[in-house]
């Protein structure tokens, strides 16, 4: 403890409160303007004189008001901080100060400097800290730099550290960084360069000197980041940009892997190019959903980091437009109707394409020409447009309406579609179904029934829901279940059907010709895809308004459930879970909107939902039971502790086991914007240390005495005494006698 | 191949040779796809009975569709109106105004997606029929006027390519439409359109056809047939022409290749 130190400084005991010093003022220099205006006339030697008496006497007067005073202050310099910061952002884990990291060297350094850091602090208090994301956290030294800041932000830190010091401005800084900063200092060096550093480090109040650590050219490294638009459209073409570039590494061979949800879907071998490079992919998502992409270089011999050699990202995949192609040989009620209602659906695009004349060319009419016909291109049509569509309808159409050719072909292309992902909707007529020659062929194979050689059969029946089809999406005609079924009961009759064979594996039947009677529509999930069969062509009369608006709406809202389901819309889903986004970063607040239906789509309330939150494989993250609620939802909150693809499912439990389980998925980021650059930046740390008026400290092992430091001039004090000066006996002399030589002055130039 | 069974190999190996030669019109098309009927009007007779069964011949030699008429001509207030979405009327005279059955069953119809064609076969430029009908359809759909259809309507090359109107006679150059948004569920023809087709006992026809005779005849023929056409197709073949846009469009985005 230093002794007792005596300070002096000059003061104020003003007479009069603010506003009445401020008159009192004002009064003292209206009065001496207006002496200055009765000297008029008056010149020389003696004007000055007279009003140099005045404004003595003046001055006096203002001495007496405002109170001058000496305010004597015992008590003793306060001890100030010193501080050592070390950057902990993930840059500094840059393995390029020999065999060790920006951070380790700086670790290292303290612990080999710790003598020459005591003799730097003397008699103040030396403060390690770490900046970690602009925050500075204390560190004692016994912990390592860890390098897991996900950002470098050294002006937030360095302008917060008086608060973290409480409130007092430091003797001086000394801080050791790479200076890749992300923040208002990297921001200020790009737009105004060092002399815009400067001006910034100025108005930080204290000296901080620098010690820059790494290379400004850079380390070598292979840096991978992957680009896709938020969303795609499914089966459209989806385009990844993958920027890799490359430092310090030319010429040595890169392969660069692109996955889809873990699997390799695209691989390109590279001679690695230093700069940035752009590498293009296409792919076409499959199914309405979310997708995981993700890019990746194998680290090569000399890659500094190769925690940025593999970028993430999932890409929401939603349907556009429903594209849909419906074919017919021979139009009918039933193509028209289901035509108009189509082309009506703002929803859907939609491809027809009618046969308007057979095989044979047509009659002397139709042979003479003139016609408006096109020629039906079936072969680009099934051959290589099929995966345009998300829904292929055939309406009473055979391939012998137009071709002798055998379609053996263009069936088994028809059963891949849908195998891989598309919808098939057969819907009846005379020439549809074991009519149309399918029977035996792979078409029938990914129908939901097998196929009989019986023609059309006619006769009015009406149609049954199942006890499958009541529940069904596909057959749902209104969202209130006893609407739904009354729409059903008043459904009017139709007067054909085309025998339909067994059901096959995975088929539902949802509709039948007469109550028990035989199967008249009947759905199934084939693969990666769903096929429906509709074995009539009199749906159009549940169209027509002569049974009632129930029957007249039955029409409309039963295709469209049809084409909702067969499409997948996610409409149709009873379980819905849902992230509020696609991408985050490690340790990102995760929030889940978990949605459920009943089976008539009304809210599922109170319903109780298994939500699991973690990584494609390995035990989830969390596992919780939630409760819906009024509206069917809930929300669940997690955060993404797992890097790469993050799924969330769902389920509802029932005695039979999981109903309705739903998966989504997003992308978490391991890593930040940190290591888009890894190079250091001296001239950002060497203007920081000149404007704050610090010093930069060089070597690979530097002298910490060289921290530069203000002078002590903070004292704590002890004990203070304020001694008036405007209460001496002498200064009243001084006022009499002023004025009294200013009035005898007056008389003898003949004043008044 | 592999899901040929034995006897559908067989089957199909005879069958090549006669597939060659096979009618266009397969045995399995037999039934009729829709079914057409006359109106019948209080006060109005048929002007051309059997016309239009010949013309549903003509459209079946020509086309791949077969169409039948119904049994007797309907009315309006008939429920199997609404089993038949294709109903023409035809007439010369005037007729007694449609009762509100009648134009509510109407209304419902052309709403639902029923198709009504007019002939008029009075084969004059102001006809009684002509005031009756303009009077019920105002009635009917007083929010959609006839209105003159333009050559680009797809009526105009729904089956053959035509470039005007035809009929017995030449009252107007243009059909006559009400539209309800895009679809157009009524058309009407001033010409006798029915006139120029309708055949006598002995076969041959039974009015001459002014002033273009026979050429007229055809083209009358031909717009017929479009008319039929296009109740059963619809806008399609207006559409149809944006298809070759709409396919290329979608492969210049890549969503076709395999």
């Amino acid at each position: 403890m230093t002794a007792p130190l005596l300070e002096t400084q000059f003061g104020w005991q003003p007479l009069l409160g603010g506003a009445a010093q401020v008159a009192a003022l004002s009064v003292l220099l209206v009065a001496y303007a207006l002496f200055w205006r009765s000297l008029v006339g008056l010149t020389g030697a003696r004007k000055i004189v007279l009003l140099s008496l005045r404004g003595a006497s003046l001055l006096l007067v203002a001495a007496l008001l405002f109170g001058p005073a000496l305010v004597h202050s015992e008590g003793q310099p306060r001890q100030q901080s010193l501080a050592v910061i070390v950057d902990d952002s993930r840059s500094m884990g840059v393995r390029d100060q020999g065999p060790q990291s920006r951070g380790e060297a700086a670790a290292n350094w303290r612990r080999e400097r710790a003598i020459e850091l005591e003799e730097l602090a003397g008699d103040d208090q030396l403060r390690f800290f770490l900046l970690r994301e602009g925050e500075l956290v204390p560190w004692d030294g016994a912990v390592p730099v860890s390098s897991a800041g996900a950002s470098t932000d050294l002006g937030t830190g360095l302008f917060s550290l008086p608060a973290v010091l409480d409130g007092q401005l430091p003797a001086g800084v000394l801080l050791i960084s790479d200076g890749a900063d992300r923040g208002p200092m990297a921001r200020a060096m790009e737009h105004g360069g060092s002399v815009a550093v400067e001006k910034l480090a100025a108005e930080l109040g204290f000296p901080v000197s620098v010690w820059s650590l790494g290379s400004a050219a850079g380390p070598g490294d292979v840096f991978v980041q992957l680009e896709a638009p938020p969303f795609g459209f499914v089966r459209r073409p989806l385009e990844l940009k993958v920027r890799l570039r490359v430092e310090e590494l030319e010429g040595l061979p890169l392969e660069l892997v692109l996955r889809e949800d873990g699997q390799i879907v695209a691989s390109r071998n590279l001679s690695a190019v230093l700069g940035e490079t752009v590498h293009s992919f296409e792919v076409k998502p499959d199914q309405v959903g979310f997708r995981s992409y993700r890019a990746e270089v194998v680290a090569p011999p000399g890659d500094s980091v190769a925690e940025n050699n593999a970028a993430e990202v999932t890409v929401k995949v939603i349907r556009d437009r429903t594209r849909v192609l419906q074919v017919t040989s021979r139009p009918s009620w039933d193509v028209k109707f289901l035509r108009r209602l189509l082309k009506t659906d703002p929803n859907i695009d939609l491809v027809s394409f009618f046969i308007l004349r057979n095989a044979d060319r047509g009659g002397p009419l139709a042979r003479s020409g003139g016609l408006s016909l096109i020629a039906f291109p079936y072969d680009e049509l099934f051959s290589q447009d099929l995966e345009g569509f998300d829904l292929v309808i055939f309406q009473d159409f055979w391939f012998g309406s137009f071709t002798h050719l055998p379609p053996d072909r263009f069936l088994e292309n028809l059963a891949a579609y849908v195998q891989e992902g598309g919808a098939f909707l057969m819907i009846g007529g005379d020439t549809s179904f074991g009519a149309g020659d399918y029977a035996g062929s792979a078409l029938e194979s990914i129908l939901p029934t097998r196929l009989s050689d019986a023609a059309l059969l006619q006769g009015d029946f009406k149609a049954y829901l199942t006890e499958a089809g009541r529940r069904h999406p596909a057959a749902r005609v209104h969202p209130d279940f006893v609407v739904h079924e009354d729409r059903w009961q008043g459904a009017a009759s139709l007067g054909t059907r085309n025998p339909l064979g067994a059901l096959q594996s995975g088929a539902l039947p949802l509709l039948a010709a007469g109550a028990g009677g035989p199967l008249l529509a009947a759905v199934r999930n084939v693969g990666r895809g769903r096929s429906m069969a509709f074995a009539s062509d009199d749906s159009w009369r549940w169209g027509m308004g002569s049974s009632g608006e129930q029957s007249a709406a039955l029409y409309p809202s039963f295709w469209r459930g049809a084409v909702r389901w067969l499409v997948r819309d996610a409409q149709e889903e009873q379980l819905q879970v849902l992230f509020d986004r696609e991408n985050y970063r490690l340790g990102d607040e995760v929030q889940l909107q978990v949605r459920s239906l009943r089976d008539d789509y009304s809210p599922r309330v109170g319903a109780e939902v298994h939500v699991e939150l973690g990584g494609l494989s390995g035990e989830p993250w969390k596992n919780t039971i939630v409760g819906t609620d009024s509206g069917g939802q809930v929300t669940v909150s997690g955060v993404a502790e797992g890097s790469g693809v993050m799924v969330a499912r769902a389920w509802l439990a029932t005695d039979a086991g999981k109903l309705a389980a739903v998966e989504a998925r997003a992308s978490v980021e391991l890593r930040s914007e940190e290591l888009l650059e890894l190079a250091a930046r001296p001239q950002l740390l060497a203007a920081l240390a000149k404007g704050s008026g610090g010093r930069v400290l060089v070597g690979d092992d530097p002298d910490p005495r060289e921290t530069a430091r203000r002078a002590a001039t903070s004292l704590l004090a002890l004990q203070r005494r304020v001694v008036p000066l405007w209460d001496r006996w002498w200064l009243l002399l001084i006022l009499v006698a002023t004025l009294s030589a200013e009035w005898v002055l007056r008389r003898r130039l003949g004043l008044r | 191949m592999s899901w040929l069974s034995r006897r559908s190999f067989v089957g199909r190996l005879l069958s090549l040779p006669l597939l060659a030669f096979a009618p266009g019109r397969d045995a399995r098309a037999g039934r009729p796809s829709a079914t057409v009927a006359m109106l019948r009007v209080d006060g109005l007779s048929e002007p051309r009975p059997g016309v239009l069964q010949g013309l549903l011949d003509d459209v079946e030699e020509n086309s791949s569709v077969r169409l039948t008429m119904a049994d007797g001509s309907i009315r309006l207030e008939d429920p199997r109106l609404f089993r038949m979405p294709f109903v023409v009327l035809s007439g010369a005279s005037a007729f007694a105004p449609l009762s509100d059955a009648a134009l509510a069953n109407l209304r419902l119809f052309l709403r639902d997606g029923g198709f009504l064609f007019i002939d008029d076969a009075s084969g004059r430029d102001s006809s009684d029929f002509d005031r009756c009908v303009r009077r019920d359809l105002k009635r009917a759909l007083p929010g959609s006027p006839l209105v003159p259809i333009g050559r680009d309507h797809a009526v105009y090359r729904s089956f053959f390519l035509l470039g005007a109107v035809s009929g017995r006679v030449m009252i107007r150059p243009h059909l006559e439409g009400v539209w309800q948004g895009d679809i157009t569920p009524v058309l009407y023809s001033r010409n006798d359109l029915f006139g120029a087709l309708w055949r006598s006992p002995g076969g041959g026809y039974a009015l001459d056809v002014v002033p273009g005779r026979e050429r007229q005849r055809g083209q009358a023929l031909r717009l017929a047939i479009n008319v039929v056409l296009f109740a059963l197709t619809g806008n399609y073949k207006r559409d149809a022409v944006h298809v070759r846009a709409l396919l290329e469009r979608m492969r210049r985005q890549g969503g076709y290749s395999r």
